[in-house]
């Protein structure tokens, strides 16, 4: 009797009546346009596993963002990236975890338009990182568009790395896709996709190079309400390209994980 | 990844053909004034843009015409705190959302 009383009860907590929050992520890889109010602050741990790759392979990345709105079409963040990383050392076969600090980073996001009220929305995002062995900086340019119960979001993504500690330098070429779709207010379900590729620039009289990239697709839920919302995704490699590829296999499990999981959690403070 | 890409930029470009926060017309204007005599077109195309920049930080926008007049009566005034509006923008807020949502035959009325 008392189950029949709390069931619907707690559907209508789960489904909820408010507005979905602005920032609130639909999905995990994908960016979407929308950015904080001025003055609104928003606390974000994030968490990516990575998994298998040739051999034993575990992959863990944190991330703990600190966001403010600054203007109604600009957001800034700083955060702190750490991880821990697992692999099968061949002599002793046992497992060598080693754990990292990867450095802080600076996020500024400008939004251009609605996802909503314009045909399109879009966005600029700039990051910059400062690692103990590397310096990154990464640009994006997003797209989305609300409508209905529908949700799409695409990001083109560069980023160059260097790695003043072994002087390697890297430029990734990436995009992502995403569709979601709205099963009540505060909760979607969708598929996301995503296409990492690192390259060498072109250099005189020559093009630029790929040296290596793979594909990842996979669900993604978000759920969110008043003033917290959370978005999980599993994304396993598609198909992989570059000389690592294993021939009949179609991955490349030298340069990128078998599987990527992401979890985000966004609390307004 | 190439025909992804593809269907994902469809999708935009079909949900592009309409905005879900309609720019108000000279009907719209026309409808406003038995509520507000001095309202305008461009005192609703106000309330419009108040409504995109000051709401969508808080919230993803609500089309209009998702809730009623009465319904928004009661929405305006629960988020002008959160929104930090003064008066002046809640009621140009208030008259734009009050005019997209009506219903289509008072609209052509």
């Amino acid at each position: 009797m008392m189950l029949r009383r709390l069931l619907p009860a707690a559907a209508l907590c789960l489904l909820g009546v408010q507005p979905a929050l602005a920032n609130e992520r639909h999905f995990t890889q994908s960016y979407e346009t929308a950015t904080l109010a001025p003055g609104v602050v928003e606390l974000e741990p994030w968490a990516t596993a990575r998994l298998g790759r040739d051999g034993y392979y575990t992959g863990i990345d944190n991330r703990l963002e600190f966001e403010v709105g600054l203007t109604d079409r600009l957001q800034t963040s700083m955060y702190v990236n750490w991880g821990v990383e697992g692999v099968r050392n061949p002599l002793t076969k046992g497992i060598d975890t080693t754990a990292n600090h990867r450095g802080v980073s600076s996020e500024w996001k400008l939004r251009l338009s609605d996802s909503v009220a314009d045909p399109v929305g879009s966005a600029l995002y700039l990051e910059f990182t400062l690692g103990p062995e590397e310096v990154e900086i990464e640009g994006k340019v997003l797209v989305d568009k609300r409508s209905g119960p529908w949700n799409v979001a695409v990001n083109g993504i560069y980023e160059f790395e260097h790695n003043y500690a072994e002087s390697i330098e890297e430029h990734k070429l990436q995009a992502t896709a995403a569709v979601g779709y709205f099963l009540a207010d505060h909760l979607s379900v969708g598929l996301e996709a995503m296409d990492f590729n690192v390259v060498e620039p072109q250099v005189p009289g020559g093009s630029a190079t790929l040296l290596h990239g793979a594909i990842y697709a996979g669900p993604v839920l978000s759920y969110g309400l008043g003033n917290w919302w959370v978005a999980a995704s599993v994304t396993p490699q598609l198909y992989g390209y570059g000389k690592a590829v294993v021939p009949g296999r179609g991955l490349d499990l030298q340069d990128f994980e078998r599987v990527q999981a992401r979890v985000l959690m966004g609390v307004h403070l | 990844m190439q025909r992804m890409s593809v269907i994902c930029l469809m999708l935009v470009a079909t949900a592009a053909c309409t905005s879900a926060v309609p720019v108000p017309t000279g009907d719209d204007a026309k409808w406003a004034t038995r509520q507000w005599p001095e309202t305008s077109v461009e005192t609703l195309s106000g309330g419009r843009s108040l409504y995109v920049s000051r709401c969508a930080g808080c919230h993803a926008l609500v089309p209009p015409a998702k809730h009623s007049g009465d319904r928004w009566l009661q929405e305006v005034p629960r988020m002008t705190q959160r929104a930090h509006l003064d008066d002046g923008e809640r009621d140009l807020i208030t008259r734009y959302l009050l005019t997209a949502s009506r219903p289509r035959d008072a609209a052509q009325r």
